[in-house]
């Protein structure tokens, strides 16, 4: 028989053939049952500290819904890096695995149904010491706006109406924040906004001042190596922002100017890292970090940094 | 013409599908732009009230203006047929749903199309040619989807369908169909801008098919244009002009803002292999790729095999010097063996015999098999094809369809739905490549004793069974469908091809909604136009309590649709909510699309 008259004849085979792929694809992926069934052997994995990773990073909110925000909180998902982790737990389905955790080591493997939970060591952990996010309250940060002449506290309120701009607007202005001068944006709080990934980042808002310098203060920062953190603004809002658009950030400890970088808002967020000068040997620092912008207005800069 | 029995199975189709869009509309929930066209097609109406009552008054350019201005952007015919339906089967009739009522035109031109694919790839290749081709198109799970919607995008495919095939008769008869051309035409430039492609496949078709008859013709000094292109390009935008009012008063300066508009259409975003696209340029594959991931690949490859055969294997209907049309097939358990592809002619339709002025396409009057290969050509062959092959039109169709997107600039934000004009002849193409299978099944089944296993109809039922049942299967997530070719919807998650856009998901969340939403609660819409959110409490879907909202701050539930630069919205949930875990989620072959967050 030819084979063109053969092909001919399994054509119509090719249809089954499909409809069975098609069948078979539509059940590979876990329901959301599943995903519930796997959690005792993810707690029985995971210890204090661990951060868990959904691979495809696709099934993350299935996660988020089975596993809850005990085991997935808002600081591990919208965390600046991985470094912080000592140990990460990767919960993975049809054998893809997070690329960013291609170094680590494996300490130990398991399946749950359809999911291959893998414990994991961070080769490259570096211990946080201080979380700036988490101190953003009074009495552990000071928000002073300085305009050459005389200084301005910012103050804090706790019950501040809360504030969403949707797709395109602004971002979100929580409850809990130290209130500046110049209207409803110019605060400083703790929000999440998005990277150039589209990836979340919880970080520090502060947008800088119309006029004059944004100071925040934390007064008992302990002792580390360096500095390390993560700044820019919403990726979407920003992404076509002119050159011009930028935000400078300085930072200080115990008054001394220890770096200073320029934060262009279309790159969506970029890291900076800067040593702590040794010397001191008291057990905290003051750090201040001094936020201005040449084109302040609809700067909504926002930082993650932590001492490393 | 076809048979009969072509013809009334034609129409047999076309009524199912619609019953089959009516039965399965209330799953589905309100895109974005139906919201946007409920609305202007309110406005319309009112307008006609008015016209009614005061039609001076209602002619006067203040009061066409203000009724007219609304969703200027498209032409207004659509949005005209989808009031007059709701006026007539909801509001005095009281038989459909509003919603549905709203997006029954469009399920009758979808159901015309399935009808008229039939038609004529029964006429020009035989019924089961024409069943495939029919089914093939009405069950590609995008055109499944969007010929529910009260949108522009399938009627638009459906009647570029309908100009091409009345064209292709106006070939064979110019006298009438000529001026059907022209007024299909206008009616296909009021339903939406992509019309303005639809004369390119005339011209082309017009240039290749005909290159001896303009040689010939222009060395008289009478260069050969169809009747058709003439009467299209008077009467098409001359219709348009009488079916838009907003057009009446300035037409020029509006129709340039029209054309403005489109052509310098704002760049939605779009995700494609993992990246947001939302600005030039745009990546060159994606119209090519998510063809491939979206239509089954059954049906391309039966399409591809059915370019095959028009370009290489010879078809004695439409041979010039073949002997007079052959008599009636006889009935498939005793047609003849087509003949087998090892003799292909290369190029065929520019190298068809020389002989008489070309005849119209033969009929194909049996189901299945092509009547036997003409004896070899007597003389060499010219550079001239049959006149009305209808193969060459449909594949300018495809190619003019696709043609925007060979374009880096040419935005990618409507996904599959911008090109689907060219699905309809996609589906013929597959007919015609059906047809060379059902031949050979026949000849098989011949040579072994099989005849009575009828193995014709049972490839052409393996063949439609995947795109039924997909269709069916992924229904409502029709813009989450992804084929196996990409490993389905995981598949395609995994790749990074966009799980759903236009905010119509809602509709699957109702039951959740309307179960734990407190009284009078606000629900935060999200991509959800607030006009389709009122739609499914108009239908009855969502409680009448509920209100829909457009800001996070203050409402009780939050919609999240998901697309990746959308995800800034989900993250001001988060804040505003203080609440990172999901009340419920709408996954659709285990691929998280849309969820909801619940105030605590």
């Amino acid at each position: 028989m030819q084979l063109s008259r053969l092909l001919l004849l399994l054509l119509p085979l090719a249809g089954i053939a499909e409809l069975a792929l098609d069948l078979l694809f539509a059940t590979r992926a876990p329901q959301l049952s599943e995903w519930v069934d796997a959690l005792p052997q993810l707690q029985a994995a995971h210890r204090d500290g661990d951060l868990i990773v959904v691979a495809p990073e696709w099934a993350e909110p299935l996660a988020r819904q089975a596993f809850g925000d005990s085991l997935l909180p808002l600081v591990d998902i919208a965390r600046p890096d991985l470094a912080p982790y000592a140990r990460v737990v990767e919960v993975s389905l049809f054998d893809q695995h997070a690329p960013e955790l291609g170094k680590f080591k494996e300490l130990a493997r398991e399946t749950s149904g359809k999911f291959l939970i893998r414990t994991l060591e961070n080769p490259s952990h570096e211990r946080t010491l201080y979380a700036f996010s988490d101190h953003v309250r009074p009495n552990e940060l000071f928000v002073v706006e300085w305009n050459g002449e005389a200084e301005h506290t910012c103050e804090f309120s706790a019950r501040a109406a809360s504030s969403t701009g949707g797709l395109g607007g602004h971002n979100a202005y929580p409850r809990e924040r130290f209130r500046c001068n110049g209207g409803e944006p110019y605060f400083v709080g703790v929000t999440v906004i998005d990277d150039q990934r589209y990836r979340p980042r919880r970080c520090v808002y502060a947008h800088p001042l119309l006029n004059g310098n944004l100071h925040l203060r934390f007064p008992r920062v302990p002792v580390g190596k360096k500095v390390k953190g993560y700044a820019g603004e919403s990726f979407l809002i920003a992404r076509d922002a002119p050159s011009e658009a930028a935000v400078e950030l300085g930072i200080f400890i115990d008054g001394r100017e220890i770096g200073r970088r320029t934060f262009k808002a279309s790159e969506g967020m970029s890291g900076f890292e800067f040593l702590v000068p040794r010397g001191s040997a008291a057990p905290t620092m003051e750090v201040t970090f001094q936020i201005q912008s040449k084109a302040p207005r609809d700067r909504e800069f926002c930082f993650q940094a932590e001492v490393r | 013409m076809s048979p009969r029995p072509d013809r009334w199975l034609a129409l047999l189709l076309g009524a199912l599908y619609v019953a089959l869009l009516l039965v399965t509309a209330s799953s589905l929930g309100y895109t974005r732009d139906e919201g946007f066209y409920f609305y202007a097609a309110h406005a319309y109406r009112d307008w006609f009230a008015l016209l009614i009552d005061d039609p001076l008054r209602a002619l006067q350019r203040a009061e066409v203006d203000r009724y007219w201005s609304v969703n200027h952007e498209h032409p207004s015919l659509m949005k005209v047929l989808f009031a007059a339906s709701h006026e007539l089967f909801h509001a005095k009739l009281g038989w459909l749903a509003p919603g549905t009522s709203y997006r029954l035109p469009s399920m009758l031109l979808g159901g015309a199309a399935v009808a008229l694919v039939h038609h004529w790839g029964a006429r020009t290749h035989g019924r089961l040619a024409g069943l495939v081709a029919a089914l093939a198109f009405g069950f590609m799970p995008r055109v499944f989807f969007h010929a529910h919607l009260a949108c522009f995008d399938l009627p638009v495919a459906a009647l570029w369908l309908l100009c091409a095939y009345v064209f292709t008769r106006s070939l064979e008869a110019p006298g009438t169909f000529a001026y059907r051309t022209a007024l299909c035409y206008g009616v296909l430039l009021a339903t939406k801008h992509n019309a303005w492609l639809f004369p390119f496949v005339l011209f082309l078709h017009g240039a290749l098919a005909r290159v001896g008859d303009h040689l010939a013709e222009a060395k008289r000094g009478r260069p050969y244009v169809p009747k058709a292109l003439f009467t299209l390009a008077l009467g098409g935008p001359l219709l348009l002009y009488v079916l838009w009012p907003w057009l009446w008063y300035d037409p020029v300066n509006r129709f340039v803002e029209y054309v403005q508009f489109h052509t310098q259409h704002e760049y939605y975003n779009m995700e494609f292999l993992g990246k947001t696209y939302w600005k030039p340029p745009m990546p060159a594959g994606y119209a090519w790729l998510m063809t491939l991931a979206t239509v089954p690949a059954t049906t391309l490859l039966l399409a591809l095999l059915g370019l095959g055969v028009w370009l290489f294997v010879p078809d004695p209907a439409h041979a010039e010097a073949a002997p007079p049309p052959p008599a009636p097939a006889p009935a498939p358990e005793r047609a003849p063996v087509a003949k087998p592809i090892a003799h292909p002619l290369p190029l065929k339709p520019f190298l068809v015999a020389k002989g008489p002025d070309p005849q119209p396409v033969a009929k194909a009057t049996t189901p299945v098999v092509p009547a036997p290969a003409p004896p070899a050509p007597a003389s060499p062959p010219k550079l001239l094809p049959p006149r009305a092959a209808p193969e060459l039109l449909w594949v300018l169709a495809v190619l003019v369809s696709y043609a925007p997107w060979w374009s880096a600039s040419t935005p990618i934000f409507g996904g599959t739905k911008h090109w689907m004009t060219a699905y309809p002849f996609l589906a013929l193409l597959a007919g015609r490549g059906f047809q060379l299978v059902a031949a050979t099944l026949q000849s098989f089944a011949e040579e072994h004793r099989l005849r009575k296993l009828r193995l014709p109809l049972i490839g052409a039922a393996c063949v439609s069974a995947v795109s039924i049942v997909m269709a069916l299967r992924v229904h409502p997530f029709g813009l989450s469908a992804y084929t196996p070719l990409v490993g389905g919807a995981p598949g395609a998650a995994t790749l990074g091809l966009n799980r759903t856009f236009w905010g119509y998901t809602t509709g699957s969340l109702t039951d959740f909604i309307n179960e734990r939403a407190p009284q009078a609660a606000s629900i935060y819409v999200h991509d959800t136009a607030l006009s389709s959110f009122d739609m499914l409490r108009a239908d009855g879907r969502l409680r009448d309590d509920l209100r829909g909202s457009l800001s996070i701050a203050g409402s009780n539930m939050a919609l999240y649709h998901h697309e990746p630069h959308m995800s800034r919205v989900e993250y001001q949930i988060w804040v505003d909510y203080g609440n990172v875990v999901p009340a419920a989620m709408l996954s659709h072959d285990g691929v998280p699309v849309t969820w909801i967050y619940e105030r605590e």
